[in-house]
């Protein structure tokens, strides 16, 4: 029943990686989505009523399933968290188009961005409107597009928004400092909410 | 867009962003011709303005839409507004609705967080949380679960703001910031003793409220320590929920390794760093969190700036907490806590004196040959064992040799650490040979036990050994600092081994036996740090133990001896709880046993010396259950014994010593009964007979507090007779014996317990009345008595702030506290400013008479 990676394979591929070696990440990151993805599966189809889901939970909890704590350093669970947060945005997104081309046109189900409570206030204080229901699947398109001009940002994104990571952990993954993560996300940000925006009707 | 035009947007967005709102337009116009690249630029200024929090909540993704609002209601709790919001829950500033004024924050689990494995770690700390009740810690107030499932909990809710910025605004001297710290020491080793270890100590989780009060929050990295350790290292080290920022981590966290209590001490190093200074220990702007973790696990502290003028004292005590490997670190918050307290009061502190290379470096500089020579014996002689280990397992055909020689070698290990111990003990600098030859023995012996898997018999010699050593750190207490965590540390390995081999062979009684002796070796440094609980607790465990290898093996003498000392250990854990009627218990059951097993066989000496000390203990155990003709009764017996010894064994050491002591109580009991000229003869051969022996013995430190104690049971009665001069004579010299141990070693109680009483008496010796042919006027004489009780009294309110104080001297304080009053009323009152003595009055008659 349970077939899962074990922990100490997944932890080997990290040490290896961190030694240099490309093709443990090659290896590594399948496994990494797989174990995710079933995760993701099991939560959403449990009986509830209402079938919430954290991403950062999951990628949380597969760290401490798959990466033995004992031998791991520092440094792997940074690059674990790398690789998770691009799988879970996979992951999201895939879902999202699965259902979009099975519900074709019904009440789609949207994906929230983000949990604001209320509108959000702009730097003056004046209330503006969040693109708050934008689907998931015009963010990936979004990033795809900014993915073209600035590769780094979208890492950036995928790792706060998609693996709920803080600006220092973050850092701690891309190893620069978070004064630089700080940076790069507002501008992501900023491009993106420009980018969303223009693109609704 | 190209990427080329990107890169310039880019540049010119945050070089714009780094100006203030206004000034914005402005940089552009004069830094940007290009009007195309400044619409750009512009826009993408006014959509980062407008983006609000805009992807900065962690996607949901939600079956229905998930509205993200504050909910209305928690359980009964109405709630007023989010106040926090953690990886794992929210916290609600709520009230309960019948109550609107009572505000308390609540904790709920977030939903979408709500998997098995969270919700277990939620409910770990609401656990945790339930067990603690510390003025200094979040109170636990309530629990249960929402409509819909959610597991939550009740806090006090603590309005203040973080340590660092109360400190910070209030603008709070380095005096007020060390108050602040040690009460947040307090709440941390509150939860120490209650088996809780924080893990993520920080100024963002100490809230100080506008009273001043510091409140620890934030249980929700902690963990329970197991007292086992075989199920505590089965149990993991995973900390990876969250992952931590490196800056107030120990390097242990950031590796993954191990976690332990020293984890808290080295945060709160972090912590106290910043308050002194207002910055970390690492230099960290300009690295990367994947360098400062590198940082924190290898590189040494910096030096607080000069500016921020932390004195040397507190730099040491910073820098020891901060130390990379936990076992050299403070050995508890609370060592880390009497340090600075210790430093508030211009004592010396431990910090520096610990620092091994240091001392080592000095010391090396100054004895390099003989030290040297010394360590090199002690190398060859473990690298030798180790070897001798390896031989006996690789080469088969000359199993027999090497056995032969490994039990050579065993002897020597096992003596020539004493050997040498005593050897240096007289030259200068001893204390950092030993601690040396200690290092390194310890060094040998952590190698050679990670290889000892499987082989029971180098177990066993690795027991002992670390018992051995345990010995010799012991041995300097007192003299040394700091030393006995690290013999506590030793005999604890020795027990944890022994443990392991009784759990491999159960019939093996012998094994049994070697455990209840390391128990009763650890309740004895219990009992010299003042921890009464576990000093009874593990007496208890090792008569149990005892009393059933005696059941099963009567005829055997070993055993029963065995048992008769953990009777002993365990009726002198019992005098400390003032439990009187257990000890006599015990100390009579200790009697019964030593009869019966001193003769005159070989060995008799040794078994009726034991028997001398059985018949003293006896006599305590009477003395203070009321029975004084019982007492006195006991100690002539063991008088009469020593006679018959000591005319046997002329100079036995042992005999001399036992004579100190006996001497000393049958002269208080003849005191008790009024026989004060007899007392004092006796008192004074105890004196004389212990000065003898301290003279050929100063590193003996039984020695040195036996005679302690004879000082000031004679220089109280010399002082109740009215001998006052003649009694600040013997008891000064108790005092030279006790004040500098007791700085040096503020851990050992029972120093700090002779020592108050030594002042006790200083203040009655200085009294008026002790001292009839004083001339002057009394007032000064109650004004030294006042001065003296008064660090008496300062002495006994240490021990209880460390709650250190056994129950059997509680009633002292409250009688040096009298005294304190007495002389106070003495020095108000013109009428009896010149003391109570009528004998007084016509020895200094020229004055007038009130």
């Amino acid at each position: 029943m349970d077939s899962g990676p074990k922990p100490g394979h997944v932890t080997q591929l990290l040490l290896a990686w961190g030694d240099g070696d490309r093709s443990a990440y090659e290896r590594l990151v399948p496994l990494v989505y797989e174990e995710l993805h079933d995760m993701a599966q099991r939560y959403l189809r449990r009986e509830r009523t209402d079938h919430t889901l954290q991403p950062t939970a999951l990628v949380n909890e597969a760290y401490l399933r798959l990466v033995d704590q004992s031998s791991a350093r520092w440094s792997n669970r940074a690059q674990f968290f790398g690789v998770a947060a691009q799988a879970m945005r996979r992951i999201l997104v895939d879902h999202a188009r699965g259902r979009s081309a099975r519900k074709r046109g019904g009440d789609a189900v949207k994906v929230v961005l983000g949990e604001a409570e209320g509108d959000a206030l702009a730097s003056d204080g004046s209330a503006v409107t969040v693109p708050r229901d934008v689907e998931l699947i015009d963010l990936d398109d979004a990033l795809r597009a900014l993915a073209a001009l600035d590769p780094t940002l979208v890492r950036v994104v995928e790792l706060r928004y998609f693996a709920g990571l803080t600006v220092e952990e973050a850092a701690a993954v891309l190893d620069v400092s978070p004064a630089t993560v700080k940076r790069d996300w507002v501008t992501a940000r900023a491009w993106l909410f420009q980018r969303l925006r223009g693109a609704r009707p | 867009m190209s990427t080329e035009r990107w890169r310039e947007t880019r540049s010119l967005f945050d070089a714009a962003r780094e100006r203030r709102p206004e000034d914005r337009d402005r940089f552009l116009r004069e830094g940007c011709e290009d009007e195309g690249l400044r619409k750009d630029v512009s826009d993408l200024l006014t959509a980062s303005e407008e983006a609000g929090d805009f992807l900065e909540e962690p996607i949901v993704e939600s079956a229905e839409l998930f509205p993200g609002v504050a909910p209305r209601r928690i359980g009964p709790y109405a709630v007023v507004r989010r106040i926090g919001l953690g990886g794992m829950g929210a916290v609600y500033l709520a009230h309960r609705s019948e109550t609107p004024l009572s505000d308390v924050a609540v904790k709920v689990i977030k939903r979408g967080m709500d998997t098995e494995l969270f919700v277990d770690r939620f409910r770990h700390e609401r656990e945790i949380l339930a067990g603690l009740d510390h003025p200094n810690i979040a109170r636990l107030v309530d629990g249960g679960a929402t409509d819909d499932g959610l597991p939550f909990f009740v806090m006090e809710y603590i309005e203040g703001e973080p340590i660092h910025r109360f400190c910070e605004r209030n603008e709070l001297t380095r005096e007020a910031r060390l108050d602040l710290f040690l009460e947040v020491c307090a709440a941390v080793a509150y939860a120490h003793r209650h088996l809780v270890v924080h893990r993520d100590v920080k100024p963002g989780n100490i809230l100080v409220t506008r009273d001043g009060v510091p409140k620890l929050l934030d249980f929700g990295l902690a963990k329970v320590l197991d007292p086992d350790p075989a199920a505590e290292a089965a149990s993991g080290t995973a900390t990876g929920l969250r992952m931590l920022t490196p800056d107030y981590a120990s390097p242990e966290q950031v590796r993954g390794e191990r976690i332990t209590t020293s984890t808290d001490v080295y945060s709160l190093g972090v912590l106290l760093y910043e308050l002194l200074t207002g910055r970390r220990p690492y230099r960290t702007s300009h690295h990367t969190p994947e360098e400062l973790a590198r940082v924190v696990c290898e590189a040494e502290p910096e030096r607080p700036p000069s500016g921020a003028h932390v004195p040397a004292d507190l730099v040491n005590v910073l820098f020891m907490a901060l130390r990379k490997e936990p076992s050299r670190r403070y050995a508890s918050v609370d060592q880390l806590a009497e340090d600075v307290r210790r430093y508030r009061k211009g004592l010396p502190v431990i910090a520096r004196k610990g620092t091994f290379s240091y001392r080592a470096a000095k010391f090396l500089k100054r004895h390099r040959a003989g030290v040297a020579a010394a360590s090199l014996v002690v190398l060859a002689v473990l690298a030798g064992l180790a070897s001798t280990v390896w031989q006996a397992r690789k080469a088969q055909a000359e199993r027999a040799r090497a056995e032969r020689r490994y039990g050579e070698v065993r002897r020597l290990a096992g003596s020539l650490l004493f050997e040498l111990d005593e050897a240096i003990a007289d030259l200068p600098g001893a204390t950092h040979a030993r601690e040396l030859l200690v290092r390194r023995a310890l060094e040998y012996l952590s190698t050679l036990e990670t290889e000892s898997d499987g082989d029971l018999s180098l177990q066993r010699e690795l027991a002992v050994a670390f018992l051995r050593v345990g010995e010799v750190q012991a041995r300097g207490f007192g003299l040394d600092l700091g030393e006995i965590s690290g013999a506590l540390e030793s005999f604890h390995k020795a027990m944890v081994i022994r443990q392991r081999l009784v759990d491999a062979s159960p019939s093996d009684l012998e094994a049994q036996d070697d455990l209840a002796e390391s128990l009763l070796r650890i309740a004895r440094v219990m009992g010299q740090m003042g921890d009464a609980t576990y000093y009874i607790a593990y007496a208890r465990q090792a008569v149990t133990i005892r009393e059933v290898l005696a059941a099963a093996r009567p005829a055997n003498a070993a055993f029963r001896s065995g048992l008769a000392a953990a009777h002993e250990t365990l009726g002198n854990a019992l005098m400390s709880e003032a439990d009187l009627p257990g000890m006599l218990e015990a100390f009579r059951k200790l009697l019964v046993l030593r009869r019966e097993l001193a003769g005159d066989g070989p060995g008799a000496f040794r078994s009726r010396c034991d028997l001398v000390d059985a018949h003293w203990d006896l006599g305590l155990a009477l003395a203070l259950n009321g029975d004084g003709a019982g007492a006195l009764e006991s100690w002539r017996r063991a008088e009469a014994l020593l006679e018959e010894l000591g005319a046997a064994s002329p100079g036995s050491e042992r005999v001399r010593s036992a004579q100190m002591r006996t001497f000393t109580q049958v002269g208080g009991s003849l005191n008790a009964l009024g026989q004060r000229a007899a007392a004092l003869q006796y008192l004074r051969r105890a004196a004389a007979t212990g000065e003898t022996l301290h003279a050929t013995d100063r590193g003996n430190a039984e020695v040195r507090h036996r005679l302690a104690e004879t000082y000031l049971d004679l220089g109280t009665t010399l002082a109740a007779a009215g001998a006052g001069r003649e009694a600040v004579e013997v008891l000064e010299k108790a005092r030279e014996l006790l004040e500098r141990w007791w700085r040096a070693s503020p851990l050992n109680v029972q120093i700090a317990v002779t020592l108050a009483g030594v002042y006790e008496s200083l203040g009655q010796a200085h009294e008026p009345f002790a001292r009839p042919g004083t001339t002057g006027p009394a007032g000064a004489g109650w004004r030294a008595a006042r001065s003296w009780y008064q660090r008496s009294l300062d002495v006994w309110h240490d021990l209880e702030a460390r709650n250190r104080l056994a129950r059997l001297y509680r009633s002292r304080t409250e009688r040096v506290a009298e005294a304190v009053l007495k002389c106070d009323a003495a020095l108000a009152s013109p009428r009896s400013n010149r003391g109570p003595s009528p004998t007084e009055r016509e020895l200094t008659g020229g004055l007038p008479a009130g």
